[in-house]
C-alpha cells in the first residue's frame, strides 16, 4: 500500500473523529481496568503511547515479510521487552509509588489490542514514518480518554484529585469499578458522536465519496462489517478519505482471515 | 472430591460471581468484537480456556520452582513469555496441520489478550492451588462467552430500538449497556457502589 498522508488529517481522523476506545472500542480493558485515578492512567496512557510508537516502528521497518500469526506473538514480546524494565526500575528503585493496580496492569499494556489492530491494519502495510504518524494519532487518541476517565473516576469516585480532596459531601465510590468507567465512555462516546456529526452537518465545502461496491462499510459502533456494502462515506477532505478507507479496508482484512490469506500464501 | 469440588466453585465464581471480563473488565474489546459472531462462541470459549489453564498449570509451576519471580516485573516477563510461547507452539501446529487461515486469526484473539494474561496473575494474587488454577482457566473462558453472549444479544436490541437519541446510537448505547451488566455483575462482588 504505502500511501502517504498528513500528519494533521490523521490525527483529526485516528486521534478525534474515529478514536479507537470510543469508536473502533479497542484498549478497553486498560481504559476500563487501570484508569481509577489521574496518576494510574496518565501512567498507563504514556505506556501505552509508548508501546504502540515502538511496535508500530519495528513493525513497519522489519516485519512486513513476517507471516501474521507470527507477527501477533512478536507484537506480545516488544511491549514486554520495553515495558518489563520500565516496571522493574520503579519496583525496586521506587522512583514512583506505584499501585496495586498499576503493578498488575502496566504489563497488560504490553498485550492491549489497540497495538495488535493498528500494527496489523497499517504499520506492516506502510512506510515507517506513515505507521508512526498513525500510531502517534492513536496513541495521543487512547490517552486523552484515559486522562479525562482517570480524572473524572478520582473526582467523582473519591472527591480529590491528585491526592488532594475538594471535601465533597457525596461520592460515588462505585466509580472505581469498571461500571463507572463504562458510563463516562458511553457518555464521552455521545458527546463525540454529537460533535463529529455536527461539525459534518456544518462544512458545506466537504467532499462527499461514495464507496465503491469492492470497499466496505464502517458501521458507526465501530464493527467493520465487510458483507454490507452500500453506504455512503463522507469525509472532509480526500486526504482524510484515503486514510481512513483504507485503515477501514485492513481492518476488515484482519478480522476476516479468511480474505487475508492470499498474501501469506505467497509469502 | 475436593479436588473436583476445588474446580468447578473456582470456574462457577469467575464465571457467575465475579465474571472477569464484567467486574473486571479483562478482555472486553475482544468480547465485543466476537458478540456479533455467536457462531464463534463454543469455538473461542474452547481456545480461551484451553490456552488460560495451559499457561496458568505452566506459570504455576515456574512460580514454584524460580524464587525470583516474586517481583512483578519479572512475573511478567515470565507470564507473557509463556503465553507468547504456548501461542506460538499451537499456532505453528495448526499452520503446519490445516493451514486454517481463519483458525490461525481466532487462536490470535483467543490466546493473546488481557484475560488470558491476567489468569495467571489472579492464580498467584489469589494463592490458588493447581486444581483452582484449571479451574480459573475453564471459567475465563466460560466467562468470555458469557460476556459475548450479553453483549451480543443487547446490541441487537439496542440496534432495533428506535427511541435512542442519535448521538447515543451505536457504540454510547452499548457502552451503556455493557456498564449496565457490569453493575450487576458488580452487586454479586458485594462492593459498595454509594
Amino acid at each position: 500500500m504505502d500511501k502517504k498522508y498528513s500528519l494533521s488529517s490523521m490525527m483529526y481522523a485516528g486521534a478525534f473523529k474515529y478514536n479507537p476506545v470510543l469508536i473502533q472500542c479497542v484498549a478497553l480493558c486498560p481504559v476500563v481496568a487501570a484508569t481509577q485515578n489521574l496518576k494510574d492512567a496518565f501512567f498507563i496512557a504514556v505506556a501505552v503511547f509508548a508501546d504502540m510508537l515502538v511496535t508500530s516502528f519495528i513493525s513497519s521497518l522489519m516485519l512486513k515479510k513476517t507471516a501474521r500469526f507470527v507477527r501477533v506473538a512478536v507484537y506480545l514480546i516488544l511491549g514486554l521487552i520495553l515495558i518489563c524494565p520500565v516496571l522493574w526500575v520503579i519496583e525496586f528503585r521506587t522512583l514512583v509509588n506505584m499501585s496495586f493496580t498499576m503493578r498488575v496492569f502496566l504489563p497488560l499494556v504490553a498485550i492491549n489490542s489497540a497495538t495488535a489492530v493498528h500494527c496489523e491494519t497499517f504499520a506492516v502495510k506502510n512506510d515507517v514514518r506513515t505507521a508512526v504518524n498513525d500510531s502517534v494519532a492513536a496513541g495521543v487518541g487512547i490517552g486523552t480518554v484515559m486522562v479525562i476517565c482517570g480524572a473524572l473516576r478520582e473526582i467523582i469516585g473519591s472527591g480529590s484529585i491528585l491526592g488532594r480532596s475538594f471535601n465533597f459531601k457525596f461520592t460515588l465510590p462505585g466509580m472505581a469499578m469498571p461500571v463507572g468507567c463504562l458510563v463516562i465512555l458511553g457518555f464521552a462516546a455521545a458527546v463525540l458522536q454529537s460533535v463529529t456529526s455536527r461539525k459534518t452537518k456544518v462544512k458545506p465545502e466537504r467532499t462527499e465519496v461514495s464507496a465503491q461496491p469492492e470497499e466496505v462499510e464502517l458501521d458507526v459502533d465501530g464493527e467493520f462489517e465487510p458483507e454490507q456494502i452500500d453506504i455512503d462515506l463522507t469525509y472532509d477532505n480526500d486526504d482524510e478519505y484515503a486514510y481512513l478507507l483504507s485503515s477501514v479496508n485492513e481492518l476488515i482484512d484482519s478480522f476476516t482471515s479468511k480474505e487475508n490469506s492470499e498474501e501469506e500464501d505467497n509469502r | 472430591m475436593k479436588i473436583v469440588s476445588d474446580l468447578l466453585v473456582t470456574a462457577l465464581y469467575v464465571v457467575f460471581v465475579q465474571n472477569l471480563v464484567m467486574s473486571s473488565g479483562l478482555g472486553i474489546s475482544e468480547a465485543i468484537r466476537i458478540a456479533k459472531r455467536p457462531g464463534t462462541f463454543l469455538k473461542f470459549a474452547l481456545m480461551i480456556s484451553g490456552f488460560s489453564v495451559i499457561t496458568s498449570v505452566i506459570c504455576s509451576l515456574i512460580g514454584i520452582y524460580v524464587p525470583s519471580a516474586d517481583s512483578y516485573a519479572v512475573k511478567a516477563m515470565i507470564y507473557g513469555g509463556v503465553l507468547a510461547g504456548v501461542y506460538m507452539v499451537v499456532a505453528l501446529l495448526v499452520h503446519l496441520i490445516t493451514h486454517d487461515k481463519e483458525l490461525l486469526g481466532n487462536l490470535g484473539i483467543s490466546a493473546l489478550n488481557t484475560l488470558v494474561f491476567a489468569v495467571p496473575y489472579i492464580n498467584y494474587n489469589a494463592a490458588y492451588s493447581l486444581w483452582d488454577s484449571i479451574g480459573l482457566g475453564i471459567g475465563a473462558g466460560a466467562a468470555f462467552v458469557l460476556a459475548a453472549a450479553l453483549i451480543g444479544s443487547g446490541s441487537r436490541a439496542l440496534e432495533r430500538n428506535k427511541h435512542i437519541p442519535p448521538a447515543f446510537k451505536g457504540t454510547p448505547a452499548m457502552f451503556l449497556y455493557v456498564a449496565m451488566i457490569s453493575l450487576g455483575f458488580t452487586g454479586f462482588t458485594g462492593t459498595a457502589l454509594f
